[in-house]
């Protein structure tokens, strides 16, 4: 079990990219007038306030260890790694959508994933998975007329 | 009375209403099941009410905010693990009333008090919409931005888990609603020069991922870890213990005509939302009731408390939307999202530029509030199924669906992918006790603030006196000043204590 002192970490993520964002702004706002306020002027204001709220955090955790928001986050490393495999899991499903078309791809995904959520009742697995992605598709295209992806793969 | 008629004729269709009842069953079934919430729900439905004419979308969204709300009591009640958070309330006095094989009986209270509740804050914002809405044909940018300014700061810091993550949250969705192009100048923004973002991020990725996606990972935590089952109480054969006679009725009636008022008031003022009104509702009945011993313990009189203070808001936010185009909460900024993708924008303006569909709208605020009563009493037993559905099917169903929904609003990989994004950034915040509410608050409003903040600075030739001169400006920054500087003391004082 891990633990980590969430004002602490949160706030010094955050200025850490608060920095970056403030030395990166002023070349990424593109302005054509030089009369009212700059197009730069309220991310660089709001930037500088979570900045500075960023600072406030960090004294909090290092001030007041015991207080509420300080709290620890404790995370396991399967914790940790049931997350990760998760977010992976959406990524490649996203990525692979258009390439192998909405039904076989969420057929995998549903599987994959109602083993991520700890189901191991295969009969149910496998029916929502055959049932639930003709079915979605039917209703976005008769209800919404919308074509979600068939896929190149199988061409 | 000729809108009147012209919007019943508009809201009285099949499909409008099927859609209604649809919006009330989702809503429900959502509410129920621990772990799903309305936000989440109604940000799922979304994508679905693009293809809908606009009166019809809203119908079903109202329909699944309707419904979530009040569903959140069914789990509250036969679990005791609230569906929403607003029924942590219900939950004290409804379990105890379940485990006493009362479960029928608290479970009908809980719908007569919610549709009490409804009914009269939806006669609320029919009433004071229009009033507030002319009052508010007066306002130019100065009091707009001061107008933004003082409903960001609100919900920055009351909701959530401390005043400095709420400052953050609404400043992060304020600095993320400025990525894409300059809205006054033109000129791409903070888009790191990738093409995609000069459209900005999209606001549905944002509602999917920070609110379906980040609580879908929340859950996957779960599978983690060797998990306790959770037992449903089952409902009861004996008749007396399933219905609510009507000396127990007139027992509650008192509460409930407290808690109702209370949750409009609530409902009406950015930020607060249902769950303070609800325990604050408890709070009040348990004060004033002749049983106070009985709290706790399965009182009537705290179901009928919480459950018609929490459904009572739900009129009442409407109230900010419509009239100032402010949106309240989590919910009615997704509405927001909603009524502009077909074209209708709230504000001051909408009551005279579309008064035939505000006219429908409050008619289907009606409607939806009458049909809640029938659909929850006839659908019950199919609801109190619906906490039964296990999470190792239900998640997987979300995250497709959000997948799905995004792609099909935005058309575009490159946005589901940055829903995705959201969605950890949401898990993130949840982690590290970030509300996610003053984000999505700071994405909406952001705009708003910045332009009239541009405008009225270009009105002045540059002179801030425009929003000190003005009585409405002056009056909403000096209050935007006290609430900081109150809740900002208060704060401090906790912390001393803390300390010592």
């Amino acid at each position: 079990m891990r633990e980590i002192n969430k004002n602490i970490w949160s706030g010094g993520v955050l200025l850490g990219l608060c920095v970056v964002l403030i030395i990166q702004i002023p070349g990424q706002v593109g302005t054509t007038t030089d009369d009212s306020l700059s197009p730069a002027f309220l991310p660089m204001l709001v930037t500088a306030l979570i900045a500075v709220m960023s600072v406030f955090l960090i004294v909090q955790g290092v001030l007041t260890k015991d207080i509420a928001t300080a709290t620890p986050v404790k995370q396991t490393f399967a914790e940790i790694g049931y997350v990760g495999l998760c977010i992976l899991v959406m990524i490649i499903y996203v990525g692979i959508l258009k390439w192998v078309g909405f039904i076989v791809a969420t057929f995998a995904v549903i599987v994959v994933l109602a083993l991520l959520y700890g189901n191991r009742n295969w009969l149910q697995i496998l029916i929502t998975a055959m049932v639930a992605p003709p079915a979605i598709m039917l209703f976005f295209r008769y209800t919404m007329l919308v074509l979600l992806p068939e896929g190149t793969l199988f061409n | 009375m000729d809108q009147i008629l012209v919007g019943l004729e508009q809201i009285l269709q099949l499909q409008n209403i099927l859609l209604m009842i649809v919006g009330l069953i989702v809503g429900i079934v959502i509410g129920a099941i621990p772990g799903l919430n309305v936000p989440l729900a109604v940000a799922l439905a979304l994508p679905f009410t693009f293809s809908l004419p606009p009166l019809a979308g809203i119908s079903m969204l109202i329909g699944i905010y309707k419904g979530g709300t009040y569903g959140g009591s069914i789990s509250a009640i036969l679990l005791n693990v609230p569906g929403t958070p607003a029924a942590a309330a219900t939950a004290i006095d409804g379990n105890a009333l379940a485990r006493q094989g009362k479960a029928g009986k608290a479970l009908k209270l809980s719908i007569y008090a919610s549709v009490f509740g409804e009914l009269v804050s939806d006669i609320v914002l029919i009433v004071a919409a229009a009033q507030v809405s002319r009052f508010a044909l007066k306002f130019g940018p100065p009091e707009f931005f001061a107008l933004g300014l003082f409903a960001l700061t609100i919900i920055g810091l009351i909701s959530g888990t401390g005043l400095v993550r709420g400052i953050i949250a609404g400043a992060l969705g304020f600095l993320l609603s400025m990525v894409g192009i300059d809205p006054v100048e033109g000129g791409a923004r903070m888009t790191f020069d990738i093409y995609e973002l000069s459209g900005g991020l999209k606001f549905i990725a944002l509602i999917i991922g920070a609110f379906a996606i980040s609580e879908a990972l929340v859950q996957v935590e779960k599978s983690a870890r060797p998990g306790t089952k959770l037992k449903v109480l089952e409902i009861s054969p004996h008749k007396a213990d399933n219905n609510v006679s009507k000396a127990e009725f007139m027992q509650v009636l008192p509460a409930m005509l407290r808690g109702t008022p209370l949750g409009v008031a609530i409902g009406a003022i950015p930020g607060l939302g249902s769950s303070i009104a609800a325990f604050l509702s408890y709070g009040l009945a348990k004060k004033l009731s002749k049983t106070p011993e009985e709290f706790g313990k399965g009182s009537l009189e705290g179901v009928a408390a919480a459950e018609s203070a929490n459904n009572a808001v739900t009129g009442s936010t409407l109230i900010p939307l419509l009239t100032l185009g402010i949106p309240g909460d989590v919910i009615t900024a997704i509405m927001l999202g909603a009524l502009t993708v077909h074209g209708i924008v709230p504000g001051p303006t909408l009551f005279q530029q579309q008064g035939d569909f505000v006219s429908a709208l409050f008619i289907c605020m009606l409607i939806v509030t009458f049909l809640h009563f029938f659909v929850a009493m006839l659908g019950l037993p199919l609801f109190i199924r619906a906490v039964r559905i296990p999470r190792g099917i239900l998640f997987p169903l979300v995250i497709v669906l959000c997948v799905t929904g995004a792609f099909v609003a935005t058309s575009s990989i490159f946005d589901t992918m940055v829903m995705l994004g959201f969605g950890v950034l949401g898990y993130l915040m949840v982690k590290f006790g970030f509300p996610i509410a003053p984000m999505l608050i700071g994405f909406i409003l952001g705009p708003l603030v910045e332009m009239s903040l541009r405008q009225s600075l270009i009105i002045s030739g540059n002179s801030l006196d425009i929003f000190f001169t003005r009585p409405v400006s002056a009056t909403l920054l000096t209050l935007t000043l006290i609430i900081i500087i109150t809740v900002g003391w208060q704060r401090f004082k906790e912390l001393k204590q803390n300390e010592n």
